[in-house]
């Protein structure tokens, strides 16, 4: 009786289903409203997005050869060189990191190189002396990495551990800076970490041909991302984004506006160093240069709101928006999303520099909190625009 | 025409209902992979995200207790007091280490692979270890002392055939161990590996009620379908008494609080209130009078950052659910009687102190019960209830996102398995009319059970 009576039930059931989908198909049959916005959105997207590697590439190559003039000639003047143009090619970017987390160019799991050029936090023992262990890391263990080259380090990248990072940016900034053990300022490792004769520390040599691979590394990592964007490239990413459903692509930018503001930007990068109020925490932990990270990521996500992107020569690349879309739909989500960038971009600017006095400091610590409560609530206000147009995560 | 497909599912509804009483339909357009828990992300990110409708707060200590599941930790004493204390013998530098984006290991040194090790001698309290090296090889030490010995692996590829003619191959695996620097290993001594899993929805398998585990268990095969899922009952060393096992690959663990604390002892070699003494036997000398990272070298808040995480890491809703092959490939699945073992759906307690977790439907596809699975993937380490050819029935959900997240498709305890289709062939015990039944499908008809299995 029960199995009948459980058999009679599946088969109303059905007939709901079976009812259900003919509504679906005339959901299907409904022709997108939107569907042009949707379209200009992706060559909006596509456009900027080259305009922002096409940058990160031309900085990262003025980065090259300010490493390559450094460890030729090791002087303060040269040192001081390289650092200033790894913070230049930081403010690109920080930028460009809203084009991650879709499994695009820069970070799909098949070859994108997201890993080898902003892979964080480093355990720094694993690529050069830290204080007690001067003989750490691979420049200082001939025996087992008896060639350093693109391959070596490649290789040993983020092996047998998301931290063991040998390359990227902050493996360059670690060689530029070392460890950061000063609480007023950076980093103060000195040039003469580099002097082939009477220099400080052990292996010279390896650490300038290190820091020289780093260099080629990350051009070339950052001219292939470039490439996939390239307007003028044939068979590549660009090409297949655009030819992407825009429901599709439409989901993917609101993914990595949540995701860099509410879960990388307030989660990761900002309360994490300040719950354990330690700068291993922090992003850019060397150079004290996590601010302009945090200042910079925040930009990030409302260039792609407000479809625009300036750049490094002055030229303001731009076009239809979802700041544009979202006006047309609902305006006082629109509103709400740009008040909140504002506000974002105002308690950053509050926040205590350097950042890692700035989880430290009793009087400064809730100011950090307030940037990390505005990003949650940016997110919120992100995913609430994105259910208008039916899109949850 | 729609009356007559119709039709046909009604009679296939009338034997399935004879069939498995228990096995409920779902659509899971409207009842996806773990209710509000579920998430939509299928990138190479799909096993990172936290549960929906948790507090500000458990939010914001998601992220702490990422940070502690992937930063190395490095050898005491260091300016790093947070994460000072590795080793003095170690697996991994980190949880990441093995479940590398959250996801599953590799059969290969350092990319997510242990041996256990044990002898198969039975007292029913736990895994008995080996005299010298303990109840896992640790393959890594810190600087100046040595490691335990270098996991070997050796495969042999033997051909099978289905029935209807087709071939296949499954590689048979000898494990030893190189360069042993402590000393020789105990002669009655076995090597068991284990591949690390993906930490999806755990904090709900965790919630699934003891009761509803116990009314699954078929000990003494009642029902004479051949098989019969067994309880395990292990130690609790945070209730100190006697809990139903439900994580590990012989279900030997019985909260993840237990888990997390047990990797970051046996693998990291990082203690805790629950694990006091470091990971290495009174025989290993060279490991003693070490600094260690503090006392205990996690602290507890760290370690609930952790076990937090490690609860509400969301589950991926299932991937082309309504097309035509995946929705036969399910019905095939429960033909086959897979689901004897592999229980789609179970809705979670209302126990526990985080309200997303409760009183959710989810369809993890496991029972968490102890199966005997045949001689060929016998460990033949028994460990309390579980004999030695006893293995945990894993959940499949976000199974076919594993190649997305981790770029691989190793399956089973110790990842022998190539593909999906190599892990279904490798069933035997209770799984055996299973498979053989799935042996005798068609090609169509197997390629359409694997296309539901990679849809999960």
């Amino acid at each position: 009786m029960k199995r009948t009576l459980t058999c009679i039930a599946l088969l109303a059931l059905m007939v709901v289903s079976c009812k259900k989908k003919d509504d679906n198909e005339d959901n299907t049959s409904t022709p997108d409203p939107y569907a042009t916005q949707k379209t200009e959105l992706k060559t909006t997207y596509a456009n900027l997005a080259f305009a922002v590697y096409d940058d990160a590439l031309l900085t990262a190559q003025d980065l090259k050869d300010a490493l390559y003039a450094f460890v030729d000639n090791p002087n303060a003047t040269t040192h001081n060189a390289a650092k200033q143009a790894w913070l230049d090619a930081r403010e690109v970017y920080g930028q460009s990191e809203i084009f991650r987390f879709v499994d695009g160019p820069i970070d799909n799991p098949s070859d994108g190189p997201e890993g080898l050029i902003n892979a964080w936090p480093m355990d720094e023992a694993y690529v050069d002396y830290v204080v007690g262990s001067p003989n750490a890391g691979i420049i200082n263990d001939p025996v087992t990495y008896p060639a350093i080259n693109a391959a070596t380090i490649i290789s040993t990248n983020e092996f047998g551990s998301e931290e063991n990072i040998s390359s990227g940016y902050h493996a360059i900034e670690f060689l530029l800076w070392g460890q950061d053990l000063d609480a007023s300022g950076a980093g103060a490792r000195s040039y003469t970490d580099y002097l082939t004769v009477g220099g400080t520390n052990s292996n010279q040599d390896r650490r300038g041909q290190y820091l020289k691979v780093l260099g080629d590394i990350l051009v070339l990592a950052l001219q292939q991302v470039r490439d996939e964007w390239d307007p003028n490239g044939i068979g590549n990413y660009r090409q297949t984004f655009l030819a992407t459903e825009s429901s599709i692509t439409l989901r993917r930018m609101f993914n990595s506006m949540r995701v860099l503001s509410g879960i990388e930007l307030a989660g990761e990068r900002i309360f994490v160093a300040y719950e354990n109020s330690n700068q291993e925490d922090e992003h850019s932990c060397f150079s004290d240069n996590t601010h302009r990270d945090i200042y910079l990521n925040a930009l990030a996500i409302s260039n792609l709101y407000k479809g625009t992107y300036t750049r490094v020569s002055g030229t303001v690349v731009s076009g239809y928006s979802l700041e544009d879309f979202v006006a047309e739909v609902n305006a006082t989500k629109n509103t709400e999303l740009l008040t909140r960038f504002q506000t974002t971009e105002d308690l950053i600017g509050l926040m205590y520099t350097p950042f890692d006095q700035a989880i430290v400091l009793p009087a400064e610590r809730p100011k950090v909190l307030d940037v990390v409560t505005s990003l949650q609530t940016e997110q919120t206000v992100i995913l609430s625009i994105a259910e208008e147009f039916g899109i949850t995560f | 025409m729609r009356l007559l497909i119709f039709s046909a599912g009604f009679l296939f509804l009338i034997s399935s209902c004879k069939k498995n009483p228990v096995i409920e339909e779902f659509d899971p357009a409207t009842d996806p992979a773990a209710g509000s828990c579920t998430v939509y992300d299928q990138t190479s990110y799909a096993f990172s995200y936290q549960v929906n409708g948790l507090t500000s707060n458990e939010s914001l200590q998601f992220y702490v207790g990422n940070s502690f599941f992937n930063q190395n930790w490095v050898e005491a004493p260091s300016s790093t007091e947070a994460r000072d204390g590795l080793g003095p013998l170690f697996n991994a530098k980190s949880c990441a280490g093995c479940h590398f984006r959250d996801g599953r290991g590799m059969p290969i040194m350092n990319e997510g692979l242990l041996f256990r090790l044990g002898t198969p001698d039975n007292n029913f309290s736990g895994a008995i270890s080996d005299i010298l090296f303990g109840g896992q090889l640790q393959d890594q030490a810190i600087s100046g002392v040595p490691h335990e010995g270098q996991m070997t692996i050796q495969y042999a590829e033997i051909t099978g055939y289905y029935p209807d003619g087709g071939s296949y191959t499954l590689r048979v695996p000898t494990y030893s161990i190189g360069n042993q620097q402590f000393g020789a290993l105990g002669s009655t001594t076995r090597i068991s590996p284990r591949v690390g899993q993906q930490m999806i929805g755990l904090g709900l398998l965790e919630q699934i009620p003891d009761a509803r585990l116990l009314a699954l268990a078929d000990p003494f095969d009642g029902n004479g379908d051949g098989i019969s899922g067994r309880v395990n009952y292990v130690s609790d060393l945070l209730t100190q008494g006697i809990s139903i096992g439900r994580f590990g690959w012989k279900a030997n663990v019985p909260t993840l609080y237990q888990q997390v604390a047990g990797a970051f002892n046996g693998d990291i070699g990082i203690t805790s209130s629950l694990f006091l003494n470091e990971n290495h036997t009174a025989g290993q000398t060279a490991c003693n009078g070490l600094p260690n990272g503090g006392t205990p070298e996690i602290s507890d808040e760290d370690l609930a950052s952790v076990v937090l995480y490690s609860r509400v890491l969301a589950v991926p809703a299932q991937r082309n659910a309504n097309t035509h092959d995946v929705m036969q490939g399910k019905q095939l699945f429960k033909q086959l009687n897979c689901t004897g073992c592999h229980i789609p759906t179970h809705v979670t307690g209302s126990g526990g102190n985080i309200q997303a977790l409760k009183n959710v439907r989810i369809h993890p596809y496991t029972d968490l019960l102890l199966h005997d699975m045949g001689g060929a993937l016998a460990d033949g380490l028994p460990n309390f209830k579980a004999s030695g050819s006893e293995w945990r029935t894993p959940p499949l959900w976000g199974l076919g996102l594993i190649q997305t997240v981790n770029g691989h498709t190793f399956l089973l305890h110790d990842g022998r398995a190539r593909s999906i289709e190599e892990a279904i062939l490798w069933h035997g015990g209770e799984a055996e009319r299973s498979k053989n039944k799935f042996k005798e499908l068609s090609k169509k008809e197997r390629e359409q059970v694997l296309r539901f299995l990679e849809s999960l």
